[in-house]
């Protein structure tokens, strides 16, 4: 108590205040005694005259408060009044107070939070120097996605381009580094070593890479990412000039980045050096950057780049024929690489902009509620002389203290709750993993603004509604105006139905996703996915010595008690497949339609251990191996595609392939064989679960194997599948030890981290929680309706009673009037329901975006809480006692 | 908004304070009272529109104050006219003057 009054005189010291009043109460009293010695000059009593020169003058304090209001400085020193006026107001109604703040501390909290994410990802400006003028250049073959550029393509492109002031290129790659005890994988990059001065980084510490330290045997130099040095460093201020070693040899460290410089990969950067490098121009592993000449546009760039490539076409037709090249600007490149993941985030930060909508409408009610209840207070303040805009501006003043003390609030519950959520959508795959989030000034000013802009929308309505006081009726009526009060109450009610109706939208939205992510889990529920295990492991580079990995570890496999079949592929289900052209025997008119198909290599029990039915002619068996004819699975969109009206078994196929991919290795020569189809296989999902399946050819790996291939093994029934994972996982470690197996793991988990499961989960958590603080925001809201709604019926009930109402048929109006909103919510909510699946509709998934389930069982929750939350008021009405109610002022 | 009050714009309350106050310094009273002898009683100021007036034309530099004796010995704060503000009541009877005259002819004109 002391600490405030000391703290108010040192504020009307520094305005000097005190004595400005002083002075002008003296003037107005002086003013008072001559007017009264004039009037006793006409003759009057002392009496008379006192009483007369009063009503002359109309009131001492207006008149005060009138020069108030022209003196200069006033603007100011009536704001410090105002700001120490509401804060002394709002410290005596705590309750209303902390109602307030933390509604809206949850709301712009809520906010807050999600922005951190969405701003880092989408908003902030890259961390580059002049960023709008790097561009990203990718390669591709003609119609095909955007993909890398080989070394001695980037030399190229380095050297007779005449647009870039700087071209850089990065190749990542996993290592292992070891310094002082600890051991780890981490993943690094070579880097050109221009890569810096091209995206104009500076790094934090040390220095850049040396041109020089990029030839053999001078290039043992790295530099560390921020979020690799304070993870795996400490942060450690005296990094420079430590040695660590990479892949067992030694590196000195020069330079520490910036944060988040290399938003999408690696903890560490070392130089490139081209020697050493692969100089294939079939090798295209690069991601190139290059700055752009000032004044040279992307569009001048890409007529550039055009030309090179038309020239690398002509000089090396073998490797280069129909690739084009193009140039991207970088943000615009960013942004586009997972358009999934940004909507979703996109989505997100929509709904959490609906429940800070909701938290406002509660706290424009509240706000109006307690206008009613300090209606004398204003009143009397109008009475002495305020004027309504000094009102308005101290009611303002009030609600802006409110909201940014929730917005105070706000950020330490988004700083709190920002990592979790990184966590949350790190697994979602919303943020790189190696991409940093933290609450800072920027978001600090998203927050203030948020809540100065929503303190200033949602407050001038209960300011202006206080404000516009009558006098007479004021005073008259003590406060509880039923006349001006009905018009709140409409308001407030109105108020609780928005409220209704914006819970109830984001109700149906999570509900309509919860039902696609529903359906998009079932499209992989013929799998058994929690009955079969997944490990993978690095077999062999040469064909022979991969065949008889797999056919080892197959066995070792079978030998674990509780496998009933084991299997290796090169792709399971949900991970991809790599596509690959083909032509049908027989078939040269349909060539026309390029037939493509994903290319998988599997063992012969893998339809078996899948539970993949073979619906036409046999699966594998272990006699197509290297010396049998070749042999091809079709799955059934193939045979429906391409063998319409026929019958696909027996026919022929050859994949369209001059030598083995890099990754594989075959029996012998690929070109040009052609290969028997045996059976049809029904259709699996092998990318995401929410498309539908894609064409697919299996082929046996017997015949032709990948390097990596992954190890599948189907747990019988009746036994513990944890337990055979153990036991799987340690008898292949004993058996091959050095092969970097991968941990073994239920294929249900590798279901539930593929990217259309985990994109969806991660919008649906957040949707849920943002529904159910929408929910409860408004059921706390309607129940302060119903309560004011009793309360201001308490002699209508009293009469009601005492003329023979029963307690239920009491119970029964209050109940109907919480009806009533809600159904009007429920009306309005469907109204705007057309809206809602226009703005998440292409996240649906076998539902539609009026799915009459889902709507039902919204509104029956709506409702629920609706009579939840107007129960107790009703009790309170049923339990009025007409006696006490009537005896009331 | 206060100065209005007594019917009075406050363009013209501003000009009969500085009128009374060019007869030499008065006090609150005193400007009230002279403002009613020289409009021949049609403007009754009251102090609630008197104030806020004399605080206005204060801080505009126009008039200075200081606490002085009223004629029978009381306490009491003395306005008198600035320079500036002893220019700007001319300027200010030169327009009023020339606004009276046109609207003395408009009026005579249209009746």
């Amino acid at each position: 108590m002391s600490l405030r009054s000391r703290a108010a005189s040192f504020f009307r010291n520094i305005f000097q205040w005190q004595r400005a009043e002083r002075d002008l109460d003296d003037e107005v009293r002086a003013y008072l005694d001559l007017l009264i010695a004039e009037k006793r000059r006409h003759g009057l009593s002392d009496e008379d005259a006192r009483r007369a020169a009063l009503v002359e003058i109309q009131g001492v304090e207006q008149v005060k408060e009138s020069v108030r209001e022209v003196r200069a400085g006033a603007a100011a020193e009536q704001l410090w009044k105002d700001f120490a006026d509401s804060i002394r107001a709002l410290f005596r109604q705590r309750a209303f107070t902390a109602a307030v703040v933390t509604t809206l501390a949850l709301g712009i909290g809520a906010n807050t939070a999600i922005f951190t994410i969405v701003d880092t990802i989408f908003w902030r400006p890259l961390p580059y120097e002049d960023a709008a003028r790097l561009v990203k250049i990718c390669g591709n073959a003609l119609g095909q996605p955007l993909d890398d550029i080989s070394l001695p393509d980037f030399i190229d492109i380095q050297h007779q381009n005449r647009s870039f002031e700087a071209v850089a290129a990065d190749d990542g790659q996993g290592f292992v580094v070891q310094h002082g005890s600890s051991r780890e994988s981490a993943s690094g990059a070579f880097v050109t070593t221009g890569w810096l001065s091209t995206l104009g980084v500076t790094p934090r510490l040390g220095r850049a890479f040396r041109p020089e330290e990029a030839q053999p045997g001078l290039n043992r130099v790295v530099i560390l990412t921020d979020e690799y040095w304070r993870r795996g460093f400490a942060s450690d201020p005296n990094v420079i000039g430590t040695t660590l070693s990479i892949d067992r040899r030694p590196f000195t460290v020069i330079g520490v980045l910036p944060p988040n410089v290399l938003r999408y990969f690696s903890d560490f950067l070392e130089p490139l050096v081209p020697e050493e490098y692969p100089s294939g121009r079939g090798h295209r592993d690069l991601d190139v950057f290059a700055r752009l000449r000032s004044g040279v546009t992307p569009a001048q760039a890409q007529t550039d780049l055009d030309a090179i490539a038309r020239r690398l076409e002509r000089e090396y037709p073998s490797t280069n024929t129909g690739r084009r090249l193009s140039a991207v600007p970088l943000g615009k490149y960013y942004a586009a690489l997972d358009p999934n993941a940004r909507q979703g985030l996109l989505l997100t930060f929509g709904a959490v902009g609906l429940v800070l909508l909701v938290a406002c409408v509660n706290v424009t009610s509240l706000l109006l509620a307690r206008a009613i209840a300090r209606k004398r207070e204003y009143v009397l303040r109008a009475a002495l002389g305020a004027t309504r805009a000094r009102l308005v501006r101290q009611l303002l003043i009030e609600t802006l203290l409110l909201f940014v003390a929730g917005g105070a609030l706000g950020v330490a519950i988004a700083t709190w709750s920002v990592q979790s959520l990184r966590a949350l959508a790190v697994t979602g795959g919303y943020v790189p993993e190696r991409v940093a989030i933290a609450v800072d000034a920027r978001v600090f000013a998203f927050s203030l603004i948020v809540s100065i802009v929503c303190g200033t929308i949602f407050g001038i309505g209960p300011a202006l509604q206080a404000s516009s006081v009558d006098l007479n009726e004021g005073l008259r009526d003590s406060g509880h105006a039923h006349s001006s009060g009905s018009g709140r109450a409409r308001a407030r009610r109105a108020l609780i139905v928005s409220e209704l109706v914006l819970s109830l939208l984001l109700l149906a939205g999570f509900g309509l996703l919860m039902r696609s992510y529903r359906h998009v889990q079932a499209n992989a529920s013929d799998l058994a996915a929690d009955r079969i295990l997944e490990t993978s492991a690095e077999g062999g580079r040469s064909f022979s010595s991969a065949v008889a990995f797999w056919t080892a570890m197959l066995a070792h496999a079978r030998a674990v008690p509780g496998v009933q079949w084991a299997a290796v592929t090169s792709r399971p289900p949900v991970h991809g497949a790599r596509q690959q052209r083909f032509s049908v025997s027989g078939h040269l008119a349909a060539a026309a339609a390029e037939p493509r198909a994903g290319d998988i290599l599997v063992s012969a029990d893998y339809f078996r251990a899948m539970g993949i039915p073979i619906v036409k002619g046999r699966a594998f068996t272990e006699q197509d191996n290297a010396s049998a004819p070749p042999v091809v699975i079709i799955s059934r969109t193939v045979a429906r595609r391409y063998f319409p009206n026929e019958d696909p078994i027996g026919q022929r196929l050859s994949l369209d392939e001059r030598a083995p991919m890099t990754c594989c290795s075959a029996a012998g020569p690929v070109a040009g064989v052609w290969r028997e189809i045996v059976g049809v296989a029904d259709d699996v999902r092998q990318a995401n679960l929410d498309d539908a399946p894609a064409a697919t050819l299996y082929r046996p790996y017997s015949q032709i194997v990948e390097h990596d291939m992954y190890l599948m093994v189907r747990v019988g029934a009746g036994s513990d599948v944890g337990r055979v994972a153990a036991d799987l996982q340690s008898r292949l470690l004993a058996a091959a030890p050095g092969a970097e197996w991968v941990d073994v793991v239920t294929f249900q988990r590798v279901i539930d981290g593929s990217g259309s499961i985990r994109l969806r989960r991660f919008v649906l958590v957040l949707l849920g929680t943002f529904a159910a603080l929408a929910l409860v925001l408004a059921g706390v809201g309607l129940y302060a309706v119903m309560a004011y709604f009793v309360a201001e019926r308490r002699r209508e009930i009293g009469i009601r009673v005492a003329l023979g109402a029963t307690r239920r048929m009491v119970l029964g109006h209050v109940l109907t009037e919480a009806m009533r909103l809600a159904l009007a919510a429920l009306v309005l909510g469907a109204i705007a329901t057309p809206l809602l699946s226009r703005l998440i509709g292409s996240m649906l998934f076998g539902v539609t975006g009026t799915d009459a389930l889902t709507y039902v069982a919204v509104w029956a929750l709506l409702a629920g809480v609706a009579l939840t939350a107007s129960y107790v008021p009703a009790r309170r009405a049923a339990h009025v006692d007409p006696i006490l109610a009537l005896r009331e002022p | 908004m206060a100065a209005s009050k007594g019917g009075l714009l406050q363009g013209t309350l501003d000009l009969l304070i500085l009128r009374a106050l060019a007869l030499g310094p008065n006090h609150g009273l005193g400007i009230a009272r002279r403002v009613a002898q020289i409009t021949r009683g049609a403007f009754d100021v009251k102090p609630g529109s008197l104030f806020p007036a004399l605080h206005r034309l204060e801080e505009q530099g126009w008039l200075d104050s200081e606490w002085g004796e009223s004629e029978n010995r009381r306490k009491a704060k003395y306005y008198r006219l600035t320079r500036a503000g002893r220019k700007h009541l001319d300027t200010e009877t030169a327009s009023w003057e020339r606004v009276a005259a046109a609207i003395a002819s408009a009026i005579a004109a249209t009746s």
